[in-house]
């Protein structure tokens, strides 16, 4: 298994901010402390993180190119943000706008359901997954792959997107869901919930980084990459491969549910934007980016355009698509494994500058 | 000697295009089936209706005589015990040669759960055992697809061998070999003869088919020209002149 | 009140027209045959200090405005309008005098005399302006030369109905050759229908209703229905259920129809988008997610040639919908040729990662028409040839513009179908889809091929942005929304079939327009979603799959 090296670097790195975001957070360091909306924001970042190394499981563990993961990410998000509803509503006694709005004096009953914690995981664990297997079972199974099962994925978030618009799906429509009062006891939008949230993001990334590098080295793992490289091949070897499949999009799901369920509370809102069909072509740029198929890429990549997005939509509005744009250019044509690939063109290159050179080969795809 | 494959009055088609006609094979357990024939002439097309991969317009593909193919899928007929070397050597590139054959080689057919989870070390004796078969046993940690052409065609020789199977089919196994793999090649296949397998070897080498072939079907345009041993084809004054003489 | 001023103004106007009529009549000395008017009496009447006696006079008049000859009925008019306009003069033995601008006649003989010097001039009471103005429209609907003017007349007449004969409609209409007015009278003669006591009057008159299906008269009839007095009669009561039924029946045909039309004009664009999009995707395996922006493109370019034309040759600007379409087919075309040339051949082989290029192409190409042009709608100039439309049917309207995107869409189908079929490049790009390698070995430029198709397929969704420019918004996001329903189109259509992507995409814009009225657009992308995932379940090849190995 390759990048070995980054994928422990990576996980130094992780658990360095997981040790940092509280003592910065807090100030428990003379002289330095982060301000809360840089714990935030790295917070936020995490979770991106988090996303694209969903994504990356499937598409590089698989070559399944999944563009519509904010499907999955958007689901984990709701069901949190009623459970934080819920509990809103047990502490204020109010309802939330958008209930008032559409003339309803309280929650639907079925609500209660996200009254308990343990419950709205559980469901955050096993809904998405079930929605991806049902989605999954029909298009593995007639062999959908490829571009196709990338613009379907898209055309079902898009449709998701169509139908949470609407406000009697009845999730708050366009205005979306907010108003969140307290998160895990700790007061929403406070230092100590923000660092809360910040540090268990890192910890989600840490832990599917780790997770994932060892699900990856393991046979299941050797036999997504077969899947990538000649899939009728494994089926003649004997392997129902739908199956397999299935199963690292499910788990793919579950891990952008995830996502979504630690994003939602850190942002105080949440709205069908997440499911735009934008935002899920963009987790896959970010893992182009980063490099596919180790997951520190998608990690990298997550982190370095959100940071950039961060910075440009503040400082020059108008550039950051042109960027955008480019850079995915730039990486798609020169780099076809993302920003990972430097590190070995870079090595290619001293080689090819000593005297006795090597032939040249070009990557693989 | 028992059939191992039969395969009656067999149709295929694509479109306008009849790839093979009202055609009639079958081979048996213990032997070698011999399937040559010009460009066209539906060999591959053979191997793929038999392994799944096309399906027929009309008749039937009994396997033991009794186990009617057609409703079962390619992986199921490869449970079943159909194992196919494909022309273009088709290898996990991204994957170690040892992997490439921990793959193909199955513990539990029946559970996929079961079979992911194996543990590696209860596969270790076999594999070692065929990498020294196919003679690749130095290079068990290399990608695949860094191998040689013949390494490649070894390696999946390999794998289809580790499948155990009942029927193997070989679709130009010694395509682009040089003549010292290729006489390696023929000596695998005089190893792999066992009495409960059947082994059917699509082939254009004319010399390596009459080495390793106890009788041979010769194909043209879709129909089955002629059915006998090697020396009687040759002597055959239809496959001269569809075949042997051009 | 501005409006009501006019309204008058013209009413006067129209009088004076007639009261010039009747000065020719009466210079021209005329016709004094069979009087149905006693016209002495009914002066006489007129000049009565009595108010009830000017009313019987002036019903009187109403009442045989429908019965009299041509030189009675001007005659008439002559004296109703002169009394309006205070022009009749009423001696003191009840002799009338018409004062006309060229001097005063014998208001019964219309010989030249003049009035007594004690002659008053009476003015209408009220009750009596209002009959006035009856006797004016309804002789008019018989004398005035002009269709405006007895249009005019038959719709004061259908306002102010009470009192005005029965038979005064059917007599007009008889002689009426105008076939507006023709209609207008047969309209009232309906309306006049529903309420006349006469049960066969009623019956006719429902029919009648019954023959002319808008939504309109659906309401009408059922708000008879809901009355009493209609109820009451078992007759009428059937005759209305089964008018209704017949209304019914033709708008509903009518609404399948538009349904059909509206499918169509929507298959239409969406034909035009996908079409580029299958053709490149049967031969490069790649989606061009900047499909859509190509489509924006088109319109902004068509734009920029109204503009262009506008300021150079101003006479030529209600043709710009033509003059485009070289253009905007050239320059989208080479804009799908630089964006080939310099992207997506590099990543031949690499369907998914071009798949993100085409988006970032997608994204450039929005954001550099958002800085150029501006975010906002663009303000297109409809020629007068794509405004309005036709009815057919029911409520069913051809408008020409959707009729113009639908002729396009054939052009373009055609046109296609015949550079595949006919040309060169066609049997190459054929070649090239159906194997790669093999073309390649037999000496066919696989690179100039997918460049040329790449810059067909861009310049036909450019024509697409033409052809809707008079039907959808255009501003720099319009594209976006096309790329997932042309998906769709090439998903069930099938590769390499342009006759597949015409009827999926037909397919796909009915779906869209016939579910949208009954469950919501958002509906309509569930359901079209959900049938596509179906419909790959039991033909993954799409409705018509390309032949051959693969």
């Amino acid at each position: 298994m390759k990048g070995e090296g980054s994928t422990w670097l990576a996980a130094g790195l992780l658990s360095l901010l997981l040790v940092l975001l509280p003592l910065l957070g807090f100030g428990l360091l003379p002289g330095l402390a982060l301000p809360i909306y840089a714990v935030n924001l790295a917070g936020q970042v995490m979770c991106f993180a988090l996303l694209a190394m969903a994504v990356d499981l499937m598409w590089g563990g698989a070559g399944v190119l999944s563009l519509g993961h904010g499907l999955f990410f958007a689901f984990g998000g709701y069901l949190c943000a009623m459970h934080l509803l819920r509990s809103a509503y047990a502490a204020t006694h109010k309802l939330p706008d958008f209930l008032l709005f559409m003339g309803h004096g309280g929650f639907p009953s079925w609500w209660r359901l996200a009254d308990s914690a343990p419950l709205t995981l559980l469901a955050v664990l096993v809904l998405p997954a079930l929605l991806a297997f049902a989605f999954g079972y029909v298009s593995f199974r007639s062999r959908v792959n490829g571009v196709y099962f990338s613009i379907i994925t898209q055309a079902l978030t898009y449709t998701a997107m169509l139908l949470m618009f609407r406000n009697d799906t009845g999730f708050g429509g366009n205005n979306g869901m907010t108003g969140f009062h307290a998160i895990a006891g700790l007061p929403a939008g406070g230092l100590a919930a923000a660092v809360l949230l910040a540090s268990l993001s890192t910890a989600a990334v840490l832990a599917a980084l780790l997770g994932g590098r060892a699900l990856l080295a393991s046979r299941f793992g050797r036999l997504l990459r077969a899947i990538r490289d000649d899939e009728p091949r494994l089926r003649f070897l004997g392997y129902d491969t739908l199956w397999l499949k299935l199963a690292a999009w499910c788990a793919s799901a579950t891990l952008a549910a995830i996502a979504g369920m630690l994003y939602v509370p850190q942002v105080g809102i949440i709205n069908p934007s997440l499911l735009d069909p934008t935002l899920s072509l963009e987790i896959a740029v970010w893992v182009a980016i980063g490099g596919r198929g180790g997951l520190t890429g998608a990690i990298l990549g997550a982190v370095l355009v959100n940071v950039l997005k961060f910075w440009l939509s503040a400082a020059a509005p108008t550039l950051w698509p042109f960027v955008l744009a480019l850079l995915v250019l730039l990486v798609v044509l020169a780099l076809p494994n993302g920003l990972l690939d430097l590190r070995n063109r870079s090595r290619a290159w001293l080689l090819e500058l000593a005297p006795a050179s090597l032939p040249r080969r070009r990557p693989a795809r | 000697m028992s059939t191992a494959i039969a395969v009656e009055a067999l149709t295929v088609g694509f479109g306008d295009f009849i790839a093979i006609r009202d055609l009639s094979f079958h081979a048996d357990y213990g032997t070698v089936r011999g399937v040559i024939g010009p460009n066209g002439a539906g060999k591959t097309t053979l191997l793929d209706v038999l392994t799944g991969k096309s399906r027929p317009r009309r008749g039937r593909v009994l396997l033991d005589g009794t186990i009617d193919l057609a409703p079962l899928d390619e992986v199921a007929r490869a449970l079943a015990g159909i194992g196919r070397k494909f022309q273009k050597p088709s290898v996990f590139e991204a994957l170690s040669v040892w992997d490439n054959l921990d793959l193909a080689l199955r513990l539990h057919r029946r559970s996929l759960l079961r079979e992911v989870f194996a543990p590696a070390a209860a596969k270790a004796a076999p594999i070692a055992a065929l990498l020294e078969t196919i003679g690749l046993t130095a290079l068990r940690d290399q990608a695949a697809g860094t191998l040689s052409h013949g390494q490649k065609q070894w390696l999946e020789i390999g794998m289809v061998l580790v499948q155990e199977p009942k029927l193997l089919l070989l679709d130009e196994p010694v395509a682009g070999m040089s003549e010292e793999e290729t006489a390696h090649t023929a000596a695998l296949l005089h190893r792999l003869r066992a009495p409960g397998r059947s082994i059917v070897v699509v082939e254009h080498d004319m010399d390596f088919v009459e080495q390793v072939a106890d009788a041979v079907s010769v194909l043209h345009e879709g129909r089955t020209l002629f059915e006998g041993s090697m020396a009687e084809a040759r002597g055959n004054a239809q496959v001269i002149e569809v075949y042997i003489g051009r | 009140m501005i409006g009501g001023a006019a309204a008058s103004l013209r009413i006067c106007r129209l009088g004076l027209v007639i009261w010039g009529a009747l000065m020719c009549l009466v210079l021209s000395g005329g016709r004094a045959d069979a009087a149905a008017y006693d016209r002495a009496r009914l002066i006489g009447q007129l000049c009565s200090a009595e108010a009830s006696d000017v009313l019987h006079g002036l019903n009187g008049m109403l009442a045989e405005a429908p019965g009299g000859s041509l030189a009675d009925g001007r005659w008439a008019l002559g004296v109703a309008q002169a009394f309006s306009a205070k022009a009749l003069r009423c001696g003191p033995d009840g002799h009338g005098f018409l004062a006309l601008p060229s001097g005063e006649v014998d208001a019964v003989s219309l010989a030249p005399a003049a009035a007594p010097a004690d002659s008053r001039a009476p003015l209408p009471s009220l009750r009596a302006r209002r009959v006035l103005e009856q006797v004016d429209a309804a002789l008019r609907v018989f004398v005035a030369a002009k269709a405006a003017d007895r249009l005019d007349a038959v719709r004061t007449l259908a306002r102010h109905s009470e009192g005005v004969p029965a038979n005064l409609a059917q007599t007009a209409l008889a002689g009426e050759h105008d076939p507006e007015v023709a209609r207008a009278l047969r309209a009232w003669l309906v309306e006049a229908g529903l309420h006349a006591p006469d049960v066969a009057a009623r019956l006719a008159a429902i029919a009648a209703l019954g023959g002319d299906a808008r939504a309109q008269t659906a309401n009408q009839l059922m708000s008879l229905r809901a009355d009493p007095a209609y109820a009451a009669d078992p007759r009428v009561a059937a005759a209305l259920d089964a008018a209704i039924a017949h209304v019914r029946f033709w708008l509903r045909i009518g609404d399948a129809l538009s349904l059909l039309y509206n499918g169509l004009s929507a298959g239409s664009v969406l034909f035009m988008s996908a079409a580029g999009l299958a053709i490149i995707f049967g031969l490069m395996g790649v989606i061009n997610l900047a499909q859509g922006e190509f489509i924006m493109i088109g319109a902004y370019v068509t734009f920029s040639v109204q503009q262009t034309l506008g300021a150079f040759a101003p006479s030529w600007i209600a043709w710009y919908p033509l003059v485009a379409v070289p253009v905007v087919f050239l320059l989208t075309g080479a804009v799908g040729v630089v964006v080939e040339v310099a992207v997506i051949r590099h990543l031949y082989r690499r369907p998914l990662m071009t798949l993100l290029a085409t988006w970032a192409i997608s994204l450039l190409l929005i954001n550099l028409v958002r800085v150029t042009f501006g975010t906002q709608n663009l303000q297109f100039r409809t020629p007068p040839y794509l405004t309005g439309g036709v009815r057919v049917v029911g409520d069913f309207l051809v408008t020409w513009n959707h009729l113009f995107a639908i002729g396009f869409a054939l052009l373009a189908f055609a046109a296609t179908q015949a550079l595949l079929r006919l040309t060169d490049l066609g049997l190459f790009i054929r070649a090239v889809t159906q194997n790669r390698a093999m073309a390649g070995c037999v000496g066919v430029s696989t690179r100039r091929i997918d460049m040329a198709a790449f810059g067909f397929g861009a310049g036909l969704a450019g024509l697409g942005g033409l052809a809707l420019s008079p039907i959808y918004n255009v501003n720099p996001t319009m594209g976006t929304g096309f790329i997932i329903d042309s998906f769709m189109v090439v998903v069930l259509g099938g590769v390499g079939s342009l006759f597949g992507t015409a009827l999926a995409a037909l397919g796909i814009g009915l779906v869209n327009v016939g579910i949208e009225p009954f469950y919501g657009a958002v509906a309509a992308k569930v359901i079209a979603l959900l049938m596509i995932i179906l419909l790959i379940q039991w033909r993954p090849e799409g409705l018509i799959p390309a032949l051959g190995r693969r």
